[in-house]
């Protein structure tokens, strides 16, 4: 049957109709759900969301193959007012056990644990020390060995099997050792190499992003996380003048 | 599930109420407004993929929520549980081909739908009307492939459920059914080509 071009256009005007409630419908959806949220992305640079993870962990003092599951995630505050002066801020370290200048930097994170004691902040920050074993010849790691480079415990094979990690610079290391041998959680975050330092805010927003922190900035940039809101104790007295 | 979602409440009470209006059960309730079967399974299937495509933008809304915080703990900020390690699941929260989330090929999806019932029903006389009711078939056959998928993945991959998903998938299953009395219709011969739900 041959259609006239009038009866075409009829057609066409009811589809249109059709065309426009449809696209109107969608258009507004996406300005919907674009208006109600902000789409922070994951990533370890500043404003990035720390991406989750779940990995076996161990506590200092606990015995050597007392290994329990630990989510990053379980352990923030996504409800966080966003007052710096409360909440629990995170201390990230990607470290390899058998790299060097993991063992030359390892008395950063004791010295910065004994410093908030005695600025009477300790309760304020948390520690996550990620292990992972890099893909370099010599850079094996046990959970053994783990334990030993977290407690300064005696075991043979740190610092690329040259050294005992009883005798590594610095003292016991707080916070959990995170077992990442696979390296999935390295590759999830991708930072370049180790150590890597990071800062989360206390509902997991990179505060600061240091990478190998070869300026040694980590305790200035913490005060200065910390104390950005002011607080009732002797580091923010200081660092607020 | 608790009070939080309500919304969820809202699309299954409008899905159920499309569904049944095409159904053979809503012929046993006269409805003014329809005047013929044809009639009354286009605008039940209209209200359908209407809630289907609210559903479908609910869990991009959720998609995009979760984002924010960067995983898998949305659960118990939205109340919405399992959602949370479903959709924010970066293995399997998107198409595998192109990156789409599933969200909105849902809306694109229940779009498409609707704009070919509206079509159908304002435009009856179309001689085209036969291809229009075959694509509209085709589309949730074809979603019934990844939803498929999806619900292995929910059922063996994740051992979760997302209810938001889930009652999305619905949508789709029973938009399938009802294109197939659309389709059932018109090749019996009892397709009516004059507007007459108005």
């Amino acid at each position: 049957m041959k259609i006239s071009r009038l009866e075409k256009d009829i057609n066409g005007a009811e589809w249109m109709s059709a065309a426009i409630f449809v696209v109107g419908l969608l258009i507004l959806s996406f300005i919907f759900v674009f208006a109600n949220t902000n789409g922070v992305k994951t990533g370890i640079e500043r404003g990035d969301m720390a991406p989750d993870f779940t990995s076996l962990a161990h506590l200092p003092g606990n015995d050597t193959s007392d290994w329990f599951s630990y989510r990053l995630y379980e352990n923030l505050d996504f409800n966080w007012s966003g007052n710096h002066s409360e909440g629990v801020f995170t201390i990230i370290e990607f470290l390899d056990t058998d790299c060097p200048y993991c063992w030359e930097t390892a008395h950063k994170l004791s010295s910065l644990d004994s410093q908030l004691t005695e600025y009477g902040v300790r309760d304020r920050v948390q520690f996550v020390i990620i292990v992972v074993e890099l893909n370099i010849p010599g850079h094996q790691t046990s959970q053994e060995e783990m334990v030993a480079f977290q407690e300064k415990l005696s075991h043979p094979g740190c610092n690329g099997d040259s050294a005992d990690c009883s005798t590594r610079p610095g003292n016991v290391h707080p916070g959990v050792y995170i077992d990442d041998r696979s390296t999935e959680i390295f590759q999830e975050y991708g930072p370049r190499g180790t150590p890597h330092y990071m800062i989360l805010k206390p509902n997991g927003i990179v505060g600061w992003n240091g990478m190998t922190d070869s300026s040694d900035e980590i305790g200035i940039e913490l005060a200065n996380l910390i104390c950005k809101d002011g607080g009732d104790n002797q580091l923010c007295a200081e660092v607020n003048g | 599930m608790n009070k939080m979602d309500w919304p969820l409440y809202v699309y299954i009470f409008i899905i159920f109420f499309g569904f049944f209006i095409s159904s053979p059960l809503g012929s046993k309730i006269q409805f003014q407004r329809f005047n013929n079967d044809q009639s009354r399974i286009i605008s039940g299937s209209i209200i359908l993929a209407f809630g289907g495509f609210l559903v479908s933008t609910h869990t991009y809304f959720i998609h995009e929520r979760l984002h924010e915080i960067g995983g898998t703990s949305g659960c118990s900020a939205f109340s919405v549980f399992d959602c949370g390690d479903v959709i924010s699941n970066g293995d399997y929260n998107t198409d595998p081909i192109f990156g789409i989330p599933w969200g909105v090929l849902g809306m694109l999806s229940f779009a498409a739908m609707l704009f070919i019932l509206i079509v159908l029903r304002n435009s009856p006389e179309d001689p085209k009307i036969g291809n229009w009711i075959s694509v509209m078939l085709t589309i949730p056959a074809l979603g019934m492939v990844p939803i498929l998928w999806l619900i292995y993945v929910e059922f063996f991959e994740l051992g979760v459920f997302c209810q938001y998903c889930t009652v999305a998938h619905i949508a789709n299953l029973f938009l399938l059914i009802s294109s197939y009395w659309v389709y059932d219709l018109h090749h019996s011969g009892l397709w009516n080509k004059t507007k007459n739900s108005d």
